[in-house]
């Protein structure tokens, strides 16, 4: 039986700074999932929803007039992403 | 662009009292220890009790549920009809690009021929502006605070004056703490443009096969506008109906909502044949990006505009949305009639 989960990330850009209101979407993946993309806070969190773990996704981060595309391989709802930005 | 896409339903509500009024039959169920070869003619089926499994009757899985909010107490039609009817109000504002894709566009067979050979691996939507004529108006950008404080982007459709039809997704996320804390919800929303004005609501429905069993199948629910709050007696209002296989699979799925990737205070568009059909799943290579959960997957004869399903998935395989089968449709119904 499969397994779905959440899984945190937090979003910096090269400085270090957390940035927010960057929209982040699953582009592909493992299995399927839901057709929805989180909004980052204030401290660069946001969060992948009800996805099979373990499981393969690519996210596009979307924000500050900018794209970027982000390969991950999640493990466990343990997992941290941590993407710069 | 990546097409992306993929199970039972009891309509639940957030606890504000509009719960089923419908009597679920509880079927007989003998329980026999058999350790002979005791005959199993005639025996009826129950289902294993194992530990995390929670649906233990699937026939109640589109049971209503709420988050428990209302704002008032509103009688229920008794309407039986498996084709509800919207209101585009203003018929002569109806857009070129939905007549385009109606669902009888065999009239125009190298038009769609065209759009099917090239979907495959590239972007077709297309972006609807202006989204001041029905139907594109009565789409909705969902701005969403979970339990938790997270927020999401989604989309929504009117189909009264109060009460948008969204994915199950959209208002109970479970592992962001159940129901949502608020949806703001703006009709025709175009860039900085709010031509219906918004506003926000925590009265949430959907059904226990989505909240309680996380259901592929049920995921679709339902948000309650305030009274003063009535964009779809304006804006005009999605009809959605029950279609079987071969209709479905013959006819050409309009789908519209605010992807992500625009930026989520877009709309953009697309059509096409869907490419197969399940019991409760219509799967597409209609392109979506996340923000478009939530969106009406509909069929247009006329000026008919019938929702036959709620977009909620992604995936290269296909995207794909809930199927608006007899349960659904009694829901949306019950729904419905609750933002009049």
């Amino acid at each position: 039986m499969e397994t779905r989960g959440s899984v945190k990330g937090i979003l910096k850009d090269e400085s270090g700074k957390p940035v927010r209101d960057a929209i982040v979407m699953i582009v592909d993946g493992s299995s399927d999932f839901n057709d929805m993309a989180s909004v980052s806070n204030d401290e660069g969190e946001f969060y992948i929803s009800n996805v099979v773990i373990p499981g393969r996704y690519v996210l596009q981060i979307q924000g500050n007039d900018q794209q970027k595309r982000k390969e991950v391989n999640l493990s466990s709802t343990d997992t941290v992403i941590k993407i710069t930005y | 662009m990546s097409s992306k896409s993929s199970t039972t339903s009891r309509s639940t509500a957030n606890g504000n009292g509009h719960g089923s009024e419908t009597s679920y039959e509880e079927p007989s169920i003998s329980q026999k220890s058999s350790q002979g070869s005791e005959s199993n003619s005639g025996a009826e089926t129950e289902i294993e009790k194992v530990e995390g499994y929670n649906i233990s009757k699937p026939w109640e899985s589109d049971k209503e549920v709420s988050n428990g909010k209302e704002f008032a107490a509103f009688e229920t039609l008794g309407e039986t009809s498996l084709e509800e009817t919207g209101t585009s109000l203003s018929g002569s504002e109806v857009q070129l690009l939905d007549a385009f894709y109606a669902s009888y566009s065999e009239l125009i067979p190298e038009a769609k021929k065209q759009m099917e050979e090239v979907i495959i691996g590239t972007d077709n939507r297309v972006r609807i502006n202006p989204t001041t004529s029905f139907p594109w108006r009565a789409i909705c950008a969902l701005k969403i605070t979970a339990q938790n404080g997270s927020r999401w982007i989604g989309t929504g459709w009117l189909v009264s004056p109060r009460t948008v039809i969204t994915a199950g997704h959209c208002v109970f996320m479970h592992d962001q703490g159940g129901w949502a804390r608020s949806i703001e919800v703006i009709p025709a929303m175009n860039d900085g443009s709010r031509p219906h004005g918004s506003g926000s609501s925590s009265v949430l429905r959907s059904v226990t096969g989505w909240t309680q069993n996380k259901n592929r199948e049920n995921d679709y629910g339902a948000i309650i506008l305030p009274a003063n709050f009535r964009p779809g007696a304006v804006t005009g209002s999605f009809g959605f109906s029950v279609k079987d296989d071969a209709y479905l699979k013959s006819s050409v799925l309009n789908l519209s909502g605010y992807p992500g990737d625009k930026g989520g205070n877009q709309q953009w568009f697309m059509a096409l044949k869907p490419k197969s059909v399940s019991s409760r799943i219509i799967t597409y290579d209609i392109d979506t990006m996340g923000g478009q959960s939530g969106a009406p997957v509909w069929i247009k004869v006329g000026e008919s505009r019938s929702a036959v399903g709620i977009h909620t998935n992604g995936h290269t395989s296909g995207n794909s949305a809930t199927r608006i089968v007899t349960a659904v449709f009694n829901n949306l119904l019950t729904w419905k009639n609750l933002g009049l």
